[in-house]
């Protein structure tokens, strides 16, 4: 790589703000008042919200603190000086997989929506299919231009969060945020773990253990990272309240899809945008395009620290078939949404476990 | 162009015919938009096994679109109906006859007559497919008829080409205090998942070309079926104690004096003054605000409006009491949104008589209720006098 290529790659602060809520947001939001509002009781998960999300504040804080210790370095490089280097190459290897696989379930969760809502005569292989190359267009160039693809894209998703909840407002009912504090501990404590996995994007905030190295001058990263899940904490709260107040508790939480519902209820005056929801959709498709192209980036980007020689298209090109071919195992919507709770769990798991795991290795022994 | 770009250049050309098609393409004409269905109880259902009827209105364009010449004859819409056990299933049994392809998108309203709904839990079973299937809204606005529900979809007004259109908006249409809010879908769900009782708009045929939406239907939620309909002038009763007459009239005649109020605002709030399950008591205290419209008193109501409002305040309090005893002896179903009430407020208690709220048990008939209410008189419209002129 020449000096050129070098400054081209670099990113900033300020992209690991957007990257956060860029990754985080995908389709977990789309069901997540669901998730929330079945342990509970009228509004009370937004308790939830806001104490899985300090956790997970609480966690990013010490990625990124970590990870900014070692700019320049690869994930593999100083995970090998901190916890040894076979330690290292299989931490990556999960990483990896969990990147798969993320990007798997992704695009099928996108496609079985977009058959579902959008087009129900076209096969879900090939919405996978075309969304897919769209992803590996996406990565297969340079890394900053995902960031700046966020970057592009976030504004619009943000706005997507604020016109739901502004639309549907006249459908809020107060009744519906009472009674409060009803809900027993255990459904609070059900409800924060879900929190957790869904404003942790499935685990994926653990990626900038990877990215946040790639920094050139990290000073304000901590700042601008808990910004960035700041963000994702409080569109989750926008959403969840918007939704409750509009459906209630009860049938929030039998609709499978309760954001999209909220956006199909939503009918605006004129012709064209009359019917919100395909707006809505061509937004959110942007937001797990993100999600996607992150998660399929990170996997190659571990690829890449683990085999030097190896080009980043034919990364790329091997992963490919890789991850369609994955995506295409569930069998049904119930089991793409089984394979993402799975892989959310393993994920938040993996991200938690390996930065508490470097962050007291290098507490021990002081590796600068 | 160079030739070692033809090969390129031909993939091109063949992506540009691949990508551009398009599974789920139907052009617009190919498309026939159902706005309203109606769903009866076919003829040969027997009493334990229910048939449906549902009729679909299908809208017929050249029928909306009038020509230069001036009125077409011809209808603007086509009205289909089959028999069977499932909704879905009965409209793909009607998609048979149609040659173009149905589309529920526009879906506007549903009438369920009567019959189908006392039948316990046939109403909710039925409902299932309207929140189930993704074309359709949860705002689909959702009425009982009088009698046959699919005889509503063959009323055609002067002004209305379509009468599914014409009684969505004869839904909407808020103006009198003696009819029910327009019920949306997604409410309704709601309503059936908690199993709250709550009353529905009630429409019933007054001649060739007019329908009227008059009373409400009273829905047990727990029964899973309407257990009566209440008339106007007690739906109007209702609707004050809930807070939801922003609308309407007040009309009192008495010997002495005759004069008409207009409602222009409404608020009610319900408090539980004993906790005790068999001895509940609630205070209610409802808000009327209204204006004088029409009078042949011989008190003009600029200067003695105390005494209209004494007048309003007996007729409204008789007509609450009136409600209330309708609603605990007869109907024996909380119309008042009290379940509501106690869910949200007194969520312990609601749990613990939830079950045996307006059925069994029946909390709600034994549960002591009573009302204060107070009348504010705003403005007597433009004139003092009425033509008689006191001591004239």
């Amino acid at each position: 790589m020449n000096k050129l290529e070098l400054s081209y790659e670099a990113i900033h602060d300020r992209d690991i703000l957007i990257a956060i809520p860029s990754m985080a947001i995908a389709i977990g939001i789309l069901y997540m008042p669901r998730k929330l509002a079945q342990p509970t009781i009228g509004l009370d998960a937004v308790l939830s919200i806001l104490l899985g999300g300090i956790i997970i504040i609480l966690f990013t804080w010490l990625t990124v603190r970590l990870a900014s210790k070692f700019p320049g370095q690869s994930f593999i490089t100083y995970a090998s000086k901190l916890a040894s280097k076979p330690v290292a190459i299989g931490i990556t290897l999960l990483f990896v997989l969990h990147g798969i696989f993320i990007t798997s379930f992704e695009i099928r969760a996108i496609s079985n929506i977009s058959h579902l809502y959008l087009f129900d005569k076209t096969p879900i292989e090939i919405i996978s299919f075309v969304f897919l190359l769209a992803v590996v267009y996406a990565v297969s160039g340079s890394r900053a231009a995902i960031f700046r693809l966020n970057a592009l894209f976030l504004p619009f998703i943000i706005v997507a969060i604020i016109a739901l909840a502004l639309l549907s407002f006249r459908f809020t009912e107060i009744n519906n945020a009472l009674p409060v504090f009803q809900t027993n501990l255990d459904g609070y404590f059900v409800t924060t773990y879900r929190s957790m996995l869904t404003i942790s994007g499935f685990g994926v905030l653990g990626y900038l253990l990877f990215y946040v190295p790639l920094i050139k001058s990290p000073t304000q990263t901590s700042k601008a990272s808990i910004i960035g899940v700041l963000w994702v904490i409080a569109s989750h709260l926008i959403v969840l309240i918007i939704t409750i107040l509009v459906f209630g508790n009860i049938a929030t939480s039998n609709l499978i899809f309760p954001v999209i519902e909220l956006a199909r209820d939503i009918e605006l005056p004129g012709e064209f945008f009359n019917r919100f929801d395909s707006l809505f959709f061509a937004i959110w498709i942007m937001a797990i395009f993100n999600t996607s192209a992150m998660s399929f980036d990170v996997a190659v980007l571990a690829l890449q620290s683990l085999f030097k020689k190896v080009t980043k298209l034919k990364i790329v090109f091997i992963l490919s078939p890789i991850i369609y071919f994955i995506s295409s195992l569930p069998k049904n919507s119930y089991e793409t949404g089984l394979s993402g709770r799975v892989i959310g769990y393993l994920g938040l798991g993996l991200s938690i476990g390996v930065t508490l795991l470097l962050f007291l290795l290098r507490m021990i022994r002081g590796v600068k | 162009m160079h030739i070692q770009n033809a090969p390129l250049i031909t993939l091109y050309i063949l992506s540009l015919l691949l990508l551009t098609g398009c599974w789920d393409s139907v052009e617009l004409e190919e498309r026939a938009f159902i706005y309203g269905v109606a769903v009866d109880l076919a003829n040969d259902s027997t009493k334990n096994d229910y048939q449906l009827r549902l009729t679909d209105q299908l809208v017929v364009p050249s029928g909306i679109n009038t020509t230069s010449e001036g009125v077409t004859n011809q209808k603007a819409y086509r009205n289909l109906s089959k028999s069977g056990d499932n909704l879905f299933d009965i409209n793909n049994k009607i998609s048979k006859q149609e040659n173009r392809t149905m589309f529920a998108e526009h879906l506007e309203v549903i009438i369920f007559s009567e019959e189908v709904v006392m039948q316990p839990d046939l109403f909710k079973k039925s409902l299932d497919v309207f929140t189930r299937t993704q074309d359709m809204r949860r705002g689909i606005k959702v009425a009982i008829s009088k009698g046959k529900a699919n005889a509503l979809l063959e009323i055609v007004p002067e002004d209305v080409k379509l009468p599914s259109e014409y009684i969505s908006t004869l839904l909407e249409n808020q103006r009198s205090a003696e009819v029910s809010y327009p019920l949306r879908l997604g409410d309704l769900n709601e309503y059936l998942l908690m199993e709250l009782s709550f009353v529905m708009p009630y429409l019933y045929i007054l001649d060739d070309e007019s329908i009227e939406n008059d009373g409400v239907a009273v829905f047990n939620g727990k029964k899973g079926g309407i257990v009566g309909i209440l008339n106007g002038t007690l739906t109007k009763g209702r609707n004050i104690i809930t807070g939801d007459a922003n609308s309407g009239t007040i009309s009192i005649s008495a010997d002495d004096t005759k004069f008409t109020a207009e409602l222009i605002d409404n608020k009610s709030k319900i408090n539980l003054v004993n906790e005790k399950k068999n001895n509940l008591k609630f205070q209610l205290e409802v808000e009327v605000t209204g204006i004088i419209s029409e009078t042949a008193d011989k008190n003009n109501p600029f200067t003695n409006s105390e005494a209209y409002e004494e007048e309003l305040v007996k007729k409204i309090s008789s007509l609450i009491k009136q409600t209330i005893e309708k609603a605990q002896n007869e109907l024996q179903t909380d119309i008042f949104k009290i379940n509501v009430y106690l869910r949200n407020h007194h969520y312990t208690l609601w749990e613990s008589i939830k079950e045996n709220w307006d059925t069994g048990e029946n909390y709600f008939r034994q549960s002591d209720i009573s009302v204060d209410v107070d009348v504010t008189i705003e403005h007597s419209g433009n004139t003092l006098y009425n033509s008689e002129k006191e001591g004239g």
